[in-house]
C-alpha cells in the first residue's frame, strides 16, 4: 500500500511504516482531506500486523507542517457543526492511543498543529534546521490539536505558557533544551536517524511496547496508587502471554 | 512607570493599567519587599481589581528595589491566620495571563509568590530558594504544590528540604523561569513579552492559561475535550473573526483594541 492519498505517503519499509505529510506547496499544511486521510493511515498503522512502528515526517524542504489550514477550518457553520467535526474523526485521539510506537521526524517550519501532531508522538527527533511556534492567540484562536494539554505535560507549566502565550520560537536547541524534542540532528541526517530509532523501537515485542504506552498514559493520568495497580495489570497480563 | 493610573499615596503595592497591561510593583524596597499582612491585604486587593478590570490583557508583576522578595512572614508570627498573610492565591486567580519579571532574591514566599505568575523572566542576578522547611517553618503559599509541577518533583524534594539556593542560569536550564535577562533589560524585556500577548487576542490568551491549567488537573483525555469546547466556543468572539480575516489576507490581524470578551452577535 503506498500512495494512495491526497495528501499523506503511505509506505512501509519492513516493520516500520513511513506517514508523510505531503501538501509541499502548502508547507504540508492540515487540511480537511489530510484529516480524513490520517484517519485512515492511523486505522492501517494500527491495525496492521506487520507494522510495528510508525515515523510521522513532511515532505519537501520548507517543513513538516505550518499547521492548520485556516483556509477550511476557520469556516465552520455554526460552532455546533465544529464541535461534531472535531470528535467525528477524532485523529488527534486515535494518535495518542495508538498501540505502537510512534515517532515524528521533524524539519523546517513546524507550526500550530505541526507541534500538537508531534507532541502526540512518543518521540520526536529534530533536524537542526526546525524552527517550532504556536501562533494561535495571535489569530484570536487556541490550539484544538491537544497542544494545551500535551505541551504542559511534557515540558511542563512554565515553558508551555511562555510558547502558548506568546507565540515564542524555538530552534532546534531551544526545542531540546526545553524537552520538546529528544533529539537534534544534522538536518541531511534526519531520515536516517529517525529509521534507526524506528528500527529500534520496531524491534520491541508489540504487546510489551503497547503495554508501554498504557502505562505512560496512566502515570500521567492517574494517581500513584491506581498507576501502580495499572502496571500491574499490564505486566501480569504480559506475563501470562509470555508464558511458553 | 509614569503613565497610567496610580494612586498617589505610597502603598506596599501599586497598580498602574497602560495599554491594556496591569503592572504591580511591589514597592517596599526598604526592607526587600518582605511580605506582612499589610502588603498581602494590599495585594490582594490589587488582584481584585485587576481581575474585574475587562481591559487588562495582560499583567505584569515587578518590584521596586535590588530585590524582587526576599521572603514572607515566619509561620510562627502568622499566629494560623494564614489568610491575612497570602498573596500566591489571588495572583493564580487572575483569568489574565501573568508575567513576573524577577530579580536579585526572590525566596521562600516570595518564591511561591513568583510561582504563581504564568511566565517568568530573570535579570541575571536572580537567586532563588524556599527555605521555609529548614527554618523551622512551611510553605502556606502555593510552595509544595507548585514548584514540584513547574520544576519536577526530583528537585522540588531537593529545594525544599535543604533550601538551597539556585542561581538565573539554573532556573533557567530548569525551566523555573524561561528567560534571563541582563538586571537594566530585566524591565524592559518583561514589558515587551506582556506587550506580545497583549497584542494577541485577549480571549484567547484567558482560553489558554485556562486550558493549560485547569488541563493539568484532568485527565489527557478529559483536557482535550475541555481544550475543544474552549476552542468551540471562541468561535463566537469578534477578535477570532478578525484574526482569521487577517489570516487571509494575509495582513496583520488588529486584536488590540476593545475590551475581552466581545462576541459577534
Amino acid at each position: 500500500m503506498t500512495g494512495a492519498f491526497e495528501t499523506l505517503l503511505y509506505e512501509k519499509c519492513g516493520p516500520v511504516a513511513y506517514v508523510t505529510l505531503n501538501r509541499p506547496e502548502v508547507i504540508n499544511a492540515y487540511n480537511v482531506q489530510m484529516r480524513d486521510d490520517l484517519w485512515d493511515a492511523l486505522f492501517a498503522v494500527a491495525t496492521d500486523p506487520d507494522v510495528r512502528a510508525m515515523v510521522l515526517c513532511g515532505a519537501g524542504k520548507r517543513g513538516f507542517c505550518a499547521g492548520a489550514d485556516l483556509s477550511e477550518f476557520g469556516t465552520a457553520p455554526s460552532q455546533t457543526a465544529a464541535r461534531r467535526a472535531r470528535w467525528n474523526r477524532d485523529v488527534f485521539g486515535k494518535l495518542l492511543h495508538l498501540p505502537k510506537p510512534t515517532i515524528a521526524a521533524l524539519h523546517g517550519h513546524v507550526v500550530g498543529s505541526g507541534v500538537e501532531l508531534a507532541m502526540l508522538c512518543d518521540m520526536r527527533v529534530a533536524g537542526d534546521d526546525a524552527v517550532f511556534s504556536m501562533p494561535e492567540t495571535s489569530l484570536g484562536l487556541i490550539p484544538a490539536a491537544g497542544g494545551t494539554q500535551a505541551l504542559p505535560r511534557t515540558l511542563g507549566p512554565g515553558r508551555a505558557l511562555d510558547m502558548l502565550l506568546t507565540g515564542r520560537r524555538l530552534s532546534a536547541g531551544e526545542a531540546l533544551r526545553f524537552g520538546l524534542v529528544h533529539r537534534v540532528v544534522a538536518r541531511a541526517d534526519l531520515a536516517a536517524e529517525s529509521s534507526t530509532l524506528a528500527g529500534r523501537l520496531a524491534a520491541l515485542d508489540p504487546p510489551i511496547a503497547a503495554g508501554l504506552k498504557r502505562a505512560l498514559r496512566a502515570a500521567l493520568d492517574e494517581p500513584l496508587t491506581v498507576g501502580l495497580v495499572t502496571e500491574s495489570r499490564i505486566a501480569s497480563t504480559l506475563a501470562t502471554g509470555l508464558a511458553r | 512607570m509614569t503613565a497610567g493610573r496610580r494612586s498617589p499615596r505610597r502603598r506596599p503595592v501599586s497598580l498602574a493599567i497602560d495599554q491594556a497591561i496591569a503592572t504591580i510593583t511591589l514597592e517596599s524596597p526598604a526592607n526587600g519587599n518582605r511580605i506582612d499582612s499589610r502588603l498581602a491585604s494590599a495585594f490582594r486587593r490589587v488582584c481584585e481589581e485587576v481581575s474585574a478590570d475587562d481591559t487588562v490583557r495582560a499583567v505584569l508583576v515587578v518590584s521596586d528595589g535590588d530585590d524582587f522578595c526576599v521572603g514572607g512572614t515566619p509561620l510562627a508570627d502568622t499566629h494560623g491566620r494564614l489568610e491575612q498573610f497570602r498573596v500566591a492565591a489571588a495572583l493564580a486567580s487572575l483569568p489574565q495571563p501573568v508575567v513576573a519579571a524577577l530579580n536579585g532574591a526572590v525566596m521562600d514566599q516570595g518564591l511561591e509568590l513568583a510561582l504563581a505568575a504564568d511566565i517568568r523572566i530573570a535579570a541575571d542576578d536572580l537567586r532563588l530558594a524556599m527555605r521555609q522547611v529548614t527554618r523551622d517553618g512551611f510553605p502556606f503559599d502555593g510552595g509544595t504544590q507548585r514548584l514540584p509541577r513547574i520544576a519536577g518533583p526530583a528537585l522540588a524534594a531537593d529545594l525544599l528540604l535543604t533550601g538551597r539556593e539556585l542561581n538565573a542560569g539554573e532556573a533557567l536550564s530548569i525551566g523555573i523561569v524561561t528567560e534571563a535577562a541582563p538586571r537594566g533589560e530585566l524591565l524592559e524585556r518583561a514589558r515587551a513579552t506582556a506587550m506580545r500577548i497583549a497584542t494577541r487576542g485577549a480571549t484567547a490568551g484567558r482560553y489558554v492559561k485556562e486550558a493549560v491549567l485547569s488541563g493539568l488537573e484532568l485527565t489527557i483525555g478529559q483536557g482535550l475535550r475541555l481544550e475543544a469546547d474552549l476552542s468551540i466556543l471562541l468561535h463566537g468572539t469578534l477578535e477570532r473573526q478578525e484574526g482569521l480575516a487577517g489570516f487571509r489576507s494575509r495582513r496583520r490581524p488588529q486584536l488590540s483594541t476593545g475590551p475581552e470578551g466581545v462576541e459577534s452577535q
